[in-house]
């Protein structure tokens, strides 16, 4: 059994009343969660060994399903509502999933659709033996127009807990409470879940589907002790003037990644709460959620310097730059993507290494991470490679050429994308946003599409785009 | 002032955010990742909007957005 099912058993045991999750009114209690996924992972073990995709947005079914693949040895595959129809298809056609444990109502043809509760039909069903050594499968945005899935292990995932354990301010907290923000199919989540439930602690989320309610963001907030939070949430936490240690006394430690942390927010979060601990953590999903992070001093925020990302010192894998590129090694890494091949992964003194693909340097043991070697952006924390729209757009009838171009502030952060398709004057932008929509999730359909008689080309023949970037501002 | 309408066509990238009354919560135009980039976007534009203290029935719709927006710019005047 992994070491951090048999954490969850120990609170279980000495506190079962502990709530262990919390979303809205419903409290799910240590001794609720290891009783009903024991009891569903036991039925998992008896429907087969495939992947198991998990369904839903925040409710207590989502995180009992997950708890419960870990009993069964099963990997599962955390898909949020926000995932169209074709693409939770194609999901599920990667994976071989056989069963989808929907905390909401979802039809898929040709799988098994089941709440936890109906997985007692399988109960007369013998075990079958499994060797399966993969925790969860994230599917991240691919370049080629696919969503490609990352396999994490076990192993990965139980190196990243040790890790995460040992970050300054969250390794002497008991029994906090720690928010959660980021949709579970996010691997920012990975970070606040796995801390929470292997700590002893409380896991209090925010549902993010529809429009927010500010007033459960921050009703949230005020009771926990620690934020896991993308930079741009934390940029909105901080559109509230009453956010600050006054009226949030228990707040003491917020937990950063995903995207780089512009320092306006850094420097304005620290002087509402002075003693707070602010980490800035990075790390790709094919090297378990996050490798290093490091807390942000006032020092650091004096000039105008980047702020760094990590300690190398206390990271979770060894981080080497070559050729200026990110290189991580150790045991936080994947073993490679599902069914694609690449030369991302490769095999270093018998570790398995990752190219990140970011750009960065490494100074007075700090990483430092700068940009990126290709079309991959980071917008509003989830990873998105521009190639995968333009792939989705190729596909509509009509679309000659396509080329997306993000938008930017003045510290980096991207605020909107755009698609500029050329193609014929009848295919109207709406008709290709729509078209969009039914492939790709929200966070990924550019918000402006222009029609073109045709794309601006540079003196190479290559799609001009700057003179695209240059349109987005008219 | 900043315009309204415009920043919500941008993030939205549908016309009926140009009809007062149009519902964005009904409608699904104005989802939570179009919420956050609302309020950066407004942030950008120097008006700072305090999230639990607005009425919430006013971001349903563009006039009601546009009042806030107003209502903000001349409180920090």
């Amino acid at each position: 059994m992994m070491k951090l099912l048999l954490k969850l058993e120990q609170t279980a045991l000495q506190t079962p009343d502990r709530p262990a999750y919390i979303v809205g009114t419903q409290t799910v209690t240590y001794g609720e969660l290891v009783s009903l996924a024991k009891r569903d992972g036991a039925l998992l073990r008896r429907e087969g060994t495939s992947p198991v995709i998990v369904y839903g947005h925040k409710e207590p079914a989502v995180v009992r399903a997950i708890v419960a693949c870990l009993y069964a040895g099963r990997a599962y595959v955390p898909v949020d509502v926000c995932v169209p129809a074709e693409r939770l298809q194609n999901i599920i056609r990667q994976t071989g999933a056989s069963l989808v444990l929907a905390a909401r109502p979802v039809c898929v043809p040709g799988v098994t659709v089941l709440s936890p509760d109906g997985l007692e039909c399988f109960s007369d069903r013998e075990p079958q033996p499994n060797g399966n050594r993969i925790a969860y499968m994230i599917f991240t945005s691919g370049s080629t127009g696919v969503p490609k899935g990352v396999p994490v292990s076990c192993e990965n995932l139980e190196n990243f807990v040790r890790w995460e354990q040992t970050l300054p301010c969250l390794n002497g907290l008991q029994a906090a409470t720690v928010c959660n923000q980021a949709r579970f199919h996010f691997d920012l989540s990975v970070a606040d879940l796995y801390y929470a439930l292997c700590g002893g602690h409380t896991l209090a989320a925010v549902r993010t589907e529809n429009s927010l309610d500010f007033a459960e963001i921050f009703r949230v907030l005020k009771k926990s002790d620690v934020a896991v939070m993308t930079p741009t949430f934390l940029r909105l936490c901080l559109t509230e003037r009453d956010f600050n240690t006054e009226n949030y006394p228990k707040l003491s430690c917020v937990y950063v990644c995903g995207e780089p942390l512009p320092k306006p927010a850094a420097k304005t979060l620290l002087e509402r709460f002075p003693r707070l601990c602010l980490l800035n953590a990075y790390g790709p999903t094919e090297a378990t959620s996050a490798v290093c992070a490091v807390r942000i001093t006032k020092e650091m925020l004096r000039d105008d310097a980047p702020l760094p990302v990590g300690e190398l010192s206390a990271a979770a894998t060894e981080i080497f730059i070559e050729n200026g590129e990110v290189i991580l090694k150790g045991k936080s890494v994947c073993g490679g993507y599902l069914h694609a091949d690449g030369d991302a992964f490769f095999v270093r003194d018998g570790e398995q290494c990752y190219r990140t693909g970011d750009l960065g340097y490494t100074q007075n043991g700090m990483l430092y991470v700068s940009g990126r070697r290709d079309g991959q952006i980071k917008y509003m924390g989830y990873r998105i490679e521009l190639g995968e729209i333009e792939n989705a757009a190729l596909r509509l009838p009509g679309v000659r050429a396509c080329a997306v171009v993000p938008q930017t502030a003045p510290d980096g952060t991207v605020r909107a994308i755009t698609a500029f398709a050329e193609a014929d004057a009848f295919l109207s932008p709406d008709a290709v946003q729509t078209a969009l929509r039914r492939t790709l999730p929200s966070y990924m359909v550019p918000k402006t599409v222009r029609i073109l008689p045709s794309l601006p080309v540079t003196a190479n023949g290559k799609t001009d785009r700057k003179e695209l970037q240059k349109q987005c501002r008219t | 002032m900043p315009d309204v309408k415009t920043i919500l066509f941008e993030i939205c990238a549908d016309e009926r955010v140009y009809s007062d009354d149009a519902d964005l919560f009904e409608t699904g135009l104005l989802d939570s990742f179009a919420f956050i980039e609302l309020f950066g976007r407004l942030e950008d534009e120097g008006v700072l909007l305090q999230p639990t203290r607005i009425n919430r029935e006013l971001l349903r719709t563009p006039a009601g957005i546009t009042r806030l927006v107003r209502d903000a710019v001349m409180f920090s005047a």
